[in-house]
């Protein structure tokens, strides 16, 4: 009887130090690589089955969080040319903390290298919902019409950096105006901890910018106290908000809100549909239209263009939004636009991720179509339209 | 979109007319009575008034005492009394545009050459009333004391044929237009403007406002042609050679390198910085759609260098880097780029727009020499004279 019971205090002792075996290291990225814009990142533990969370960290940042295998997910390093620190921390079931990193160099300036992870966020939706239970083999990914390997597959919650791109002119004065503030504080309110947003207000010029913070009591603060005053550019403040997106990490969105179309800008809705389209940035337009307003594409003059110019302007506009895999929410009530911006975030929080290496890349800076397919009929799938396969 | 700011380019009103003291006052009493007594077959319009036709006339005569006594503040809030008992906001049109005809009518026959001083007070005080409306967001209220404002201007314009006479009829018509003036929608404006260009042709906001709403409306030649007649008149007026150098790039190609010269003319350091600022982004955008891109660059830079902090000018700058491939160094010159208070409007909105101030100080003398023709109304309703007002 003695001798039995010390049996089991040898397997605990044992499985002690099996937990105590836990290994973690970073697949990819590898250190000598340089990596830029899109990164698939793929880290392994073993054994997997004493993973308790792996938590993922760029140059300092939390981007992602598991909490089962697989390990693996796609994330922007944005377009620097610098190093990166990625780092990877384990906590084990037993509660045991593990970590490991790889640092990777800056491009030398006679180094060539073939980079080329697409990363595709992909809304799917049908009859009147989003649907969420796909899984990787229900996507087809067609790049310039050939079907691709998915080398990436998330859905779900991740992280991601947004621009609220106010319109603070003068149509938007009283009523109009404090809906929006109160529209976009639910989104801010809405954020969790890994996201990030920028506060940016305009009219025909900047009039507020806050810095990409998590800090949700801050960019809230920067909801309040406007006036509304002056014109309107969006085509400025579109650029000016995709270019501030471009410097940094993870999944990047603007959104913007307006009534009304643009007027002063300087910049042409051609140069910064460009823009959209190599930033890569989930756009959407909150339109405020008022009711009875027949006409999809408004119909004005102005002193830098006319009636044929705006409205392709316009149609820019739209298509930049329709490329980058976002959407235009017309709002014809102050009413609707909490749910507008709310809804927004959760579409954001319900997308699935997919990555690709373009089995066909030239490197040539044309434009390459993509489209995303999924085998069950009657599903409506939004994606980023392509991408300049630099 | 911007909306409802009513503006201007920098043009001084020539010069102000005089006018002669003339006794009026039995003859506007009994042009008032007269109007009251037409007006009466109108009201079987719509719903019946709530005020009686000589309760109406007593009440309007009530008004222009005020205004005689000199209290234009006051009057003004009478007559909003007044006119939104009498016809509210159901836009009655057919009962409104019989009143104000009768009563245009009856002056017409009341007034002679000697007491058409009068008008000019009260023309005034129909225009001060317009703002009060669009202010109290009272549109078809608005629209009434306009359509009174011009005909009395066109009235006295015609009737007075002097050039003081038409050069103040003129300045009710454009200060009424400027007011309209939307950037989206100029129609009304333009009405006004070419009804007082008619009356006064060298008035300088009329030509002004011709040629920006014939370019808004993509008629570059007809634009041209007023701001031409506008130079001609007041060779240094910048706002109307940017106005005009735009038209020429957009129309032929000889008149674009009239343009693209005057552009470059406008880039002078003794120019507004407003119009420096266009100068310069206009003539990169030429030059980017010539495909010259490093022409463009270097317009802009001039322009950054000159002009810094431009918002415009640093936008366009970071465009053309990143469509060179060099999206850092955009980022840097977009960093430069700090928000503002919005008190202080981008030039692409000043262009659009015509200058408060400029506006106000045409109103501002619009009153003072409306107070010229006080006496004559004073005469004509008996009523005390303004302290002070030697006239």
């Amino acid at each position: 009887m003695k001798r039995l019971s010390v049996l089991p205090t040898l397997a605990v002792v044992l499985l002690a130090s099996q937990a105590v075996a836990l290994e973690v290291w970073i697949e990819r990225p590898r250190p000598s690589e340089f990596v830029v814009g899109q990164v698939e990142v793929l880290i392994r533990a073993a054994p997997e089955e004493e993973v308790g969370t792996v938590q993922l960290m760029v140059d300092g940042r939390q981007v992602a969080l598991f909490d089962r295998p697989p390990f693996r997910v796609a994330v922007d390093v944005g377009q620097e040319n610098t190093e990166h620190e990625f780092e990877v921390l384990v906590r084990s079931v037993a509660g045991e903390l593990k970590s490991a990193s790889v640092v990777t160099p800056a491009l030398r300036i006679d180094e060539v290298v073939d980079l080329g992870l697409q990363q595709l966020y992909v809304t799917v939706s049908g009859f009147g919902k989003r649907v969420l239970d796909l899984a990787e083999e229900d996507f087809r990914i067609l790049d310039e019409g050939k079907r691709q390997e998915i080398v990436t597959f998330e859905r779900g919650d991740i992280p991601l950096t947004a621009t609220l791109l106010l319109d603070c002119s003068l149509s938007m004065k009283g009523d109009r105006l404090a809906a929006a503030l109160q529209g976009a504080n639910e989104f801010v309110e809405g954020m969790k901890p890994l996201d990030q947003a920028m506060v940016m207000l305009f009219s025909d010029r900047l009039l507020r910018a806050t810095e990409f913070s998590e800090d949700r009591e801050m960019l809230s603060q920067a909801l309040t106290r406007v006036e509304a005053a002056g014109g309107t550019s969006i085509n400025d403040h579109l650029f000016l908000a995709l270019s501030r997106l471009e410097a940094v990490q993870g999944r990047r969105v603007v959104v913007l809100f307006s009534d009304g179309s643009d007027v002063h800008s300087v910049l042409p809705m051609e140069g910064v549909l460009q823009k959209a389209r190599s930033s890569r940035a989930l756009i959407y337009w909150i339109r405020l239209r008022d009711q009875g307003e027949d006409s999809e594409v408004p119909e004005y003059t102005s002193s830098w263009r006319n009636v044929e110019a705006n409205r392709r302007e316009f149609k820019d506009l739209r298509l930049a939004i329709q490329e980058s895999g976002g959407r235009i929410e017309v709002v014809e009530s102050l009413e609707e636009l909490e749910e507008a911006f709310a809804g927004i975030l959760a579409e954001l929080r319900e997308q699935y991720v997919l990555g690709y290496y373009p089995s066909e890349a030239k490197h040539d800076g044309g434009w390459r179509d993509v489209r995303v397919r999924i085998e069950k009929s009657g599903l409506d799938v939004r994606t980023r339209g392509g991408y300049f396969d630099y | 979109m911007q909306s409802g700011q009513v503006l201007a380019p920098r043009i001084e009103m020539r010069q102000r007319p005089s006018w002669r003291r003339r006794r009026i006052g039995p003859w506007i009493a009994a042009a008032l009575w007269l109007c009251s007594q037409l007006v009466v077959p109108s009201y079987g319009y719509g719903k019946p008034p709530k005020l009686g036709p000589s309760e109406i006339q007593s009440r309007y005569r009530d008004v222009l005492s005020i205004l005689a006594a000199g209290d234009e503040d006051r009057a003004l809030e009478a007559l909003f009394e007044l006119e939104t008992l009498v016809v509210g906001d159901e836009q009655p049109w057919k009962r409104v545009e019989d009143f104000w005809r009768l009563k245009l009518r009856a002056l017409r026959e009341m007034l002679d050459a000697d007491s058409l001083a009068l008008l000019m007070p009260v023309m005034v005080l129909h225009h001060d009333a317009n703002q009060m409306y669009l202010e109290r967001n009272r549109p078809f209220l608005a629209g009434h004391s306009r359509i009174m404002s011009v005909e009395l201007a066109e009235i006295y314009a015609d009737r007075a044929n002097s050039s003081a006479a038409r050069e103040f009829s003129g300045w009710v018509m454009t200060s009424l237009g400027a007011m309209l003036w939307y950037p989206t929608s100029v129609i009304s404006s333009a009405d006004l403007f070419y009804r007082a260009q008619m009356v006064d042709p060298g008035n300088p906001i009329a030509l002004m406002g011709l040629g920006a709403a014939y370019e808004r409306n993509a008629n570059y030649e007809k634009a041209i042609d007023y701001l031409t007649r506008l130079l001609e008149l007041d060779p240094e007026n910048s706002v109307a050679a940017l106005h005009r150098a735009l038209c020429q790039m957009r129309s032929d190609e000889t008149s674009r390198e009239q343009g693209l010269e005057a552009l470059k003319h406008l880039q002078r350091p003794e120019e507004p910085s407003w119009v420096r600022s266009i100068a310069h982004q206009e003539l990169a955008r030429a030059q980017l759609s010539d495909d010259d891109v490093e022409s463009a660059k270097a317009t802009i830079r001039r322009g950054l260098a000159a002009l810094p902090g431009d918002q415009q000018l640093a936008l366009q700058l970071a465009l053309v880097l990143d469509g060179a491939r060099r999206p850092k160094e955009a980022l840097g010159v977009l960093g430069g780029i700090a928000p503002g208070d919005g008190q202080v409007p981008s030039p692409r909105l000043i262009y659009d727009v015509w200058e408060p101030s400029d506006m106000q100080d045409i109103r501002d003398r619009l009153r003072r020499d409306a107070t010229l023709g006080l006496p004559a109304l004073v005469d004509k309703l008996g009523v005390e004279a303004p302290a002070g007002g030697e006239q």
